[in-house]
């Protein structure tokens, strides 16, 4: 083996090695055959030795230690990514009790009145604050989970794992959803120190914020103007697309959707509805 | 001869049912409505179909919470204002009071949300931006953990377009543990952003840029970005890198730095590199925006993303990315609108063709302009440039109609917006003009109601006309036409025709398939006579759209005038403000959803001028300043009705057409007497107490050309009558405008499914055909399909007759069947009686009625309404047979109605369905019956009238005396102008006049008729039936004319928002009883009615998009008498936007005190002025001085707060105590 080593460095590679070999002229014995396996065991434990280096050692950031917060973030990161799009189907509500059927789907109202020539009441106050409580409503049993996931698969790994139930906020901001998780949480192992894990946060790229900004901005137009020019829209959010769909009883469903993602934020609103002729019914 | 006399005389006796039913029923004499019969609105908390806080009229919509007495703006629960979050900073308008309920939440009085703290601004936070409040700005940056700048002197559009302007470069982060061998980790991001990661920032660096030595390798890769156009390579690490360009993808110097849009490939490409290859410099107004290649097969030379064409192709033309056109359904204008049309708005976005419908039944018109003026480049001119613009807007249709109202005035009509002018003259005495709209609204093809039905009926009714063309004989023994020669043209029957068709889904038109339905009749004679065939074929033609023909905006200047939005001349006079007082310039958040479609296409050509974003940087401010080709300036221009201004006249017009109590007198305005029902039925308290001639409106549009017309048709009749051998009788033109109501069958149904571009609705569908229907509505098998046809005819039935004075005696077999009509004794009718009859159907049909046998179409006519129903009835009073003998009928009481119906397959009865009765000649014993008096009984008239003429209506020919004491008839004096002919009979019967004395206070009158004032002749008076009692009549009149007691604000104000609310009050007295006022910024030619129909004496008009300046609002106010009142106030509103700030400060005695330039609040800390003013700091006092306990050598920041939540991000001053 020393001498397979000595031949190693002084040839430069097993190439060399080999050729020296066929150089010999000689066809490989067996003795020669076993150097070879012996020199590819050789750099075989040389390489898992310095990825062994390199991950227990060099500890690169995107890979750390304790929450294996890659798990945990693609785990929270799919729940929220799947809430959002749930969600925005229909007005950020979980079960919206007041719709309109339009093409096989169900528009929930969030400004509407039932007269003619009157503006809409708003049904649905602070759209975003409500999006975020029935997303965290709808999210947290299955975040809860992920982190639970993630405490298993370290305890599984051989860390001693004590934490208390993690307290879930979300909150939406421009172009992310940002789970916040509240769980003292301490990770420990014999050879090392511990960790202790307080707050951190999951952050999720999503275009919701700015869907419900804008929707919010339709829908206080529609209380006062009966209308809203979704063309001036496109042009200042470029990434969302609008349609408008006007009804014969003076509905109008709104879609909202992220080009890029193809999230959908979609509500109805029935505002400054006018009647068909004379019509004296309301 | 005698069965024409008898069917012309029969037909004038006609009134729809409601009418003369209701008037027999309450009394005998009715007046008008004297209460008011608006529906009553209650509040609803909760509606059964989920809505909350809802004015209902059916109380079984409500769930919980009705409120029996009171609408909801006036409840505690219900009332409508603004929702504040004051830790999230958000505003919500329109919330109800009971719905604003949370944590940190509290409800302001004020629906427009016009607060203190509620002005957006654009709050920059790392590489994006936010157009939001300052509270929700920190809110933001506290979450995303960034720092903020907020600023108030950007818009929306200038805030969004700020954010992709930001600089960004790569933030290099060192790898933990700071092995050198290992590389360090990049993200390419905002400086503020780098900050929150803990990385050291490189402007305008890439992450693959060899000097950071990071572990992002170049790739050839694509992606797009958010915010951005182009597409663009990516590294390894996902980050972007620079503009796609296949040429430069192994250029290491292309992975260096970043280079800007304008320096990369193809920068200036005409098309924006739309459907380029190689390279990725997308520009979306030029034509390219990034997009998926896989997606639609494209294959770019490298990576998976293109930039898509955004242009579209739209009937061989290719539109700019965001412009948008009209598209109709057939001709346009002038009435040629065709049933079930709508107009559609299409836009281009980004290479797809949205489709967006304006409003259905034609409430909204599509409005285009294609091209305006822009500055030029060096602002020295403008220039005009081709872009096309289109938007939905409210169609005023309806306001046109009401022109026609004997309140409202024809000449005004070419001045309102949608309305011309249409004038008929075809003889001295047939000559009239209406007002009509341009765009004629739709109808609905099947009423929810009978009302409904008939309101449609009657406006359609408003070009029915009877035109009289006497004729005598000439001295060779022919006849000569002596007036009205043109009625026997059959072109006067297209003019009317055309009318016709022009005051909605009336007469003889086409549908959107080119199918044409007969709702117009030209009668000569009781002939029908055919129109023109080629002005048929015209007609059928008009389902194809004219090519190039679009809706104008239209000139809503004196709209926008009246309302106070377009500035006004003491707004002009007003140097100290700076720039307009228009809303324009002034109001930021009017382009908080975007600007006008002017601006639009302003932007989009700056944009091919200077690049996508600069561009909106630069044409923000511009836009509510623009000018263009129309009056209507700013982001008003081109094609007008945008967010903003737009929507506002659209609002002001939808509040004008249905909310004013004006529109209910549109019900009075036909030749039918189903005017006069549904004015009945449906005029408000101030339509009645404007004292509204009914009788006259029933009948014309003019009330001395109809006078004409019934004498030269009086005079007529008594030369044919009673004029011995003359064979040269007046000729009776008739023109007969009905609903109009779709071809029968079902063929074309399938016709209104399929068409992406244009969606069916149930309009459409149900105007295919009679046998439509629409079905599976808000499915995705949503459709217009054939109902179930039975094959058979209509079987028809007797309906029951119940509490009348006669019965149904037998049934008729045989034929299609019948009934026989006696009265209760079995004998025959009582004449001079309502007799109210009618016949049902097994299924949907249209029913007629004749007295002679005739076919379907000829027959004389509808029963109730020409509309698909099941239930036909019908309403005329039985005239007497003697006295139509005593002026030369010969008629001895027996009578055959024949009815036929066909269902909306076109199966008809086979034979006639007859109604068979007998009226008791002579002699009278009834005295005459007073129907109807106007005006009506116990109403006031005017302070300033010293007599007031009045009509006493009769049920049968009478003569007719008043008194100021109760005496019998022929004891009193003073005689009412009564008609002498059994043919003159009105609507409501036999018209009386007399002028009487008026004097103050209530005035009572005695009035009693006696009959048959014929016999008076012959010496059979003894024989006449005279009024054993008295009608009183009173009318009262007001002790003092309405008057402006005061009109509030009448004081300058300042404000601390714009736009704010201000509400104008004004107090009225005296007069009559019903106060309605109008408003005005302009004058008094143009005039806004109050938003308040309680007809009290507070009047109350909220105004929340008022500007700052000099302001003068013009009052108006009326009662019931018509007397009217005039009023102006002037005041000045002054924006507040400055913080309070200190004007003396000093110290004495270890008191330190400080007086502000406004009364204030202020706090202090003594660590730093950066404290949250709700949350932090020491009270410091409120008002105008304040005083606070000082510590030697100790640094004050004090920070102040004024009434409008203006308080400065840092101190108000900074001072150390001595």
């Amino acid at each position: 083996m020393i001498n397979e080593y000595n031949r190693i460095y002084k040839y430069g590679n097993v190439k060399n090695i080999m050729r020296l070999g066929e150089k010999d002229g000689a066809k490989m014995s067996f003795r020669d055959k076993r150097a070879q396996v012996t020199i590819f065991i050789v750099i075989a434990i040389v390489v898992v030795g310095a990825l062994l280096v390199y991950f227990l050692w060099a500890k690169p950031t995107s890979v750390t230690q304790g929450a294996k917060r890659s798990g945990f973030e693609g785990c929270v990161d799919d729940v929220i990514k799947q809430e959002v799009e749930n969600l925005g189907m229909t007005a950020g509500m979980i079960q919206p009790e007041f719709t309109y059927m339009y093409n096989g789907e169900n528009f929930a109202y969030l400004c509407y009145t039932n007269l003619y020539h009157t503006a809409c009441v708003n049904q649905m106050p602070f759209l975003k604050q409500s999006f975020e409580e029935s997303l965290l409503r709808a999210s947290k049993e299955k975040i809860n989970s992920c982190y639970k996931n993630s405490m298993t698969e370290l305890q599984s790994k051989g860390y001693d794992i004590s934490s208390s139930e993690p307290n879930i906020t979300i909150s939406l901001v421009p172009s992310e959803v940002v789970v916040d998780i509240n769980a003292g949480t301490t990770v420990s192992r014999t050879s090392e120190n511990t960790q202790y894990l307080n707050d951190f946060s999951v952050k999720t790229n999503s275009p919701i914020y700015n869907m419900l900004i804008v929707s919010t901005s339709i829908i206080q137009y529609e209380t006062t103007m009966g209308d809203t020019d979704t063309s001036a829209l496109t042009v200042y959010y470029p990434d969302l697309s609008f349609n408008k769909v006007k009804r014969s009883d003076g509905t109008k469903v709104y879609v909202v959707q992220d080009r890029l993602s193809g999230i959908k934020f979609q509500f109805a609103t029935r505002s400054f509805a006018l009647p068909a002729g004379y019509d004296v019914s309301s | 001869m005698s069965l024409t006399q008898i069917v012309l005389l029969l037909i004038a006796n006609f009134a729809f049912a409601f009418s003369i039913a209701s008037v027999y029923e309450a009394k005998p004499v009715s007046a008008v409505v004297s209460n008011p019969a608006t529906p009553v609105l209650k509040c609803c908390e909760r509606l059964k179909n989920g809505a909350t806080c809802q004015d209902v009229v059916d109380d079984n919509l409500c769930q919980s919470g009705l409120n029996e007495g009171s609408r909801c703006a006036s409840t505690s629960t219900c009332r409508l204002g603004c929702c504040v979050n004051d830790v999230e900073g958000t505003f919500d308008k329109n919330v109800a009071q009971s719905r604003c309920i949370g944590a940190n939440t509290r409800w302001v009085d004020d629906k427009n949300c016009n607060v203190p703290g509620s002005t957006p601004g654009c709050c920059i936070i790392g590489s994006t931006n936010a157009f939001v409040t300052q509270t929700r700005c920190e809110v933001l940056s506290r979450n995303l953990g960034v720092p903020k700048e907020w600023r108030t002197n950007l818009n929306e559009a200038q805030c969004v377009a700020l954010a992709s302007e930001q600089k960004q470069g790569a933030c290099v982060v060192a790898p933990s543990g700071g092995n050198a061998l290992l590389k360090n980790s990049c993200s390419f991001t905002t400086q503020s952003r780098c900050i929150g990661l803990g990385g050291i920032f490189s402007e305008d660096y890439l992450c693959t840029s060899s000097e950071l030595n990071t572990n992002c390798e170049k790739t050839d890769k694509t992606k797009c970005v958010e915010g951005k156009d182009g597409v663009y390579f990516i590294d390894s690490c996902g980050n972007p890198a620079n503009i796609y360009d296949s040429s430069r993808v192994n250029d290491d110097s292309y992975w260096q730095r970043v280079i800007f849009k304008t320096e990369s490939c193809n920068a200036n490409a005409e098309d924006g590199n739309a459907k380029s290859v190689s390279c990725g410099n997308c520009n979306r107004f030029s034509g390219g925006i990034c997009s998926s290649a896989l997606e639609v097969g494209f294959n770019p030379t490298l990576g998976d993303f293109y930039c898509k064409d955004t242009s579209c192709m739209y009937n061989g033309k290719n539109y700019k990315n965001t412009e948008s056109w009209c598209v109709y359904d057939g001709a346009i204008g002038n009435g040629s609108d065709v049933v079930g049309s709508r107009h559609w708005k299409y836009v281009c976005s980004l290479g797809k063709i949205q489709v967006e419908p304006c409003a259905d039944y034609r409430n909204e018109i599509c409005v285009q302009t294609n091209t305006f003026n822009v500055p030029s480049v060096d602002g020295t001119t403008t220039e005009e440039i081709a872009f096309a613009n289109a938007n939905c807007r409210v169609n005023n249709g309806r306001a046109c109609i009401q022109l026609n109202t004997d309140k409202g005035n024809v000449s005004e009509c070419d001045k309102r917006l949608d309305c011309e002018t249409r004038k008929i003259d075809f003889g001295d005495n047939f000559k009239f003009n209406v007002c009509v709209p341009k765009y004629p609204n739709g109808f609905r093809i099947n009423p929810p109601s009978s009302e409904s039905s008939k309101l449609n009926e009657a406006v359609c009714g408003i070009a029915s006309r009877t035109c009289i063309v006497p004729q005598q004989k000439d001295a060779w023994g022919n006849c000569e036409i002596l007036d009205n020669a043109k009625c026997l043209d059959e072109k006067s029957g297209e003019e009317m025709n055309n009318l016709c068709m022009s005051l909605g889904d009336c007469g003889m038109k086409v549908n959107v398939q080119g199918k044409i339905s007969d709702n117009f009749h030209y009668k000569v004679d009781g002939k029908n006579t055919l129109l023109n065939s080629g002005y048929i074929s015209k007609l059928k033609n008009m389902f194809v759209p004219v090519a190039g023909q679009y809706a104008e905006p239209g000139d809503t200047t004196a709209y926008l005038e009246a309302a106070g939005i377009l500035g006004t001349p003491e707004a002009a006079d007003d140097s100290s403000d700076s720039g307009s007082s228009s809303i324009f310039s002034k109001i930021p958040t009017l382009t908080y959803v975007g600007a006008g479609a002017a601006g639009v296409g302003y932007i989009a050509y700056a944009a091919h001028i200077w690049g996508s974003q600069a561009a909106i940087m630069e044409a923000a401010p511009g836009m509510a300043g623009m000018t263009g080709t129309t009056p209507i300036m700013g982001a008003f221009s081109g094609a007008m009705i945008s967010a903003g201004l737009g929507m506002l006249i659209g609002s002001l017009l939808a509040k004008a057409t249905g909310a004013s109590p004006g529109f209910a007198t549109v019900a009075a305005i036909s030749g039918a007497v189903a005017a006069l029902v549904a004015y009945e039925q449906y005029a408000t308290a101030i339509g009645n107490a404007l004292n509204v001639d009914i009788a006259t409106l029933g009948l014309c549009a003019e009330p001395t050309l109809c006078t004409i017309i019934l004498s030269a048709a009086i005079l007529t009749m008594i030369i044919s009558l009673f004029g011995g051998r003359n064979d040269c009788k007046p000729v009776k033109v008739e023109y007969s405008c009905e609903a109009w109501q779709p071809p029968s069958g079902a063929e074309d149904c399938a016709k209104c499914n399929g068409d992406p571009l244009k969606p069916c609705s149930e309009y459409r569908c149900e105007s295919l055909g009679a046998g439509c229907e629409f079905i599976n509505k808000g499915t995705t098998n949503e459709m217009c399909t054939a109902a179930k046809d039975d094959a058979g005819f209509p079987v028809l039935s007797p309906q029951t007759i119940i509490d009348k004075p006669y019965k149904i005696a037998n049934l008729i077999s045989g034929g299609s069947g019948g009934f026989s009509v006696t009265s209760l004794d079995g004998g025959c009718l009582e004449s001079n009686t309502p007799f109210e009859f009618g016949i049902n159907s097994n299924e949907p049909a249209q029913c007629k009625f004749d007295v002679e046998l005739k076919d379907f179409t000829d027959m004389a006519s509808s029963f109730g309404t020409n509309g698909y129903v099941y239930n036909h009835s019908t309403i005329f009073v039985l005239p007497d047979p003697a006295h139509g003998e005593s002026q030369g009928l010969d008629w001895k009481g027996n009578l055959t109605v024949y009815a036929k119906c066909r269902d909306r397959f076109g199966h008809e009865t086979p034979n006639f369905y007859k109604i068979e009765m007998c009226i008791k000649q002579g002699p009278d014993m009834t005295p005459p019956r007073i129907n109807y008096v106007t005006p009506a009984n116990d109403a006031m008239i005017s302070y300033n009238s010293n007599d007031q003429n009045v009509s006493v209506y009769t049920n049968e020919v009478s003569e007719c005396r008043w008194s100021s004491v109760d005496e019998d008839f022929d004891v009193m004096r003073e005689s009412f102008s009564c008609p002498a002919n059994i043919n003159q009979k009105s609507a409501f019967g036999y018209k009386c006049d007399a002028s009487l004395p008026i004097s103050s206070g209530e005035n009572k009158f005695y009035v009693r008729c006696k009959d048959q004032p014929w016999l008076d002749a012959v010496g059979r008076n003894g024989e006449r039936n005279s009024n054993q009692e008295s009608f009183m009549y009173v009318l009262t009149k007001p002790s003092s004319q309405i008057m402006i007691d005061w009109i509030e604000p009448s004081e300058d104000m300042d404000v601390g928002t714009i736009p704010t609310t201000i509400v104008l009050k004004a107090q009225t007295s005296g007069g009559g009883t019903y106060h309605q006022c109008k408003y005005s910024f302009s004058g008094y030619e143009n005039m806004i009615e109050f938003n308040d129909f309680d007809f009290n004496t507070l009047h109350e008009q909220v105004f929340d998009q008022m500007t700052p300046g000099r302001k003068r609002i013009y009052v108006q106010c009326a009662d019931e008498t018509g007397d009217v009142a005039q009023g102006d106030v002037r005041f000045r509103i002054t924006y507040d936007s400055s913080e309070p700030e200190i004007a003396r400060v000093w110290q004495s005695n270890g008191q330190l005190t400080f007086i502000t330039t406004e009364e204030a609040e202020c706090k202090y800390s003594t660590e730093n002025g950066e404290f949250n003013f709700e949350t932090g700091g020491r009270d410091a006092g409120t008002g105008n001085t304040h005083t606070l306990g000082v510590v030697r050598g100790t640094k004050y920041y004090i920070k102040c707060k004024d009434k409008f939540g203006h308080v400065p991000a840092g101190s108000s001053i900074v001072v150390r105590a001595t």
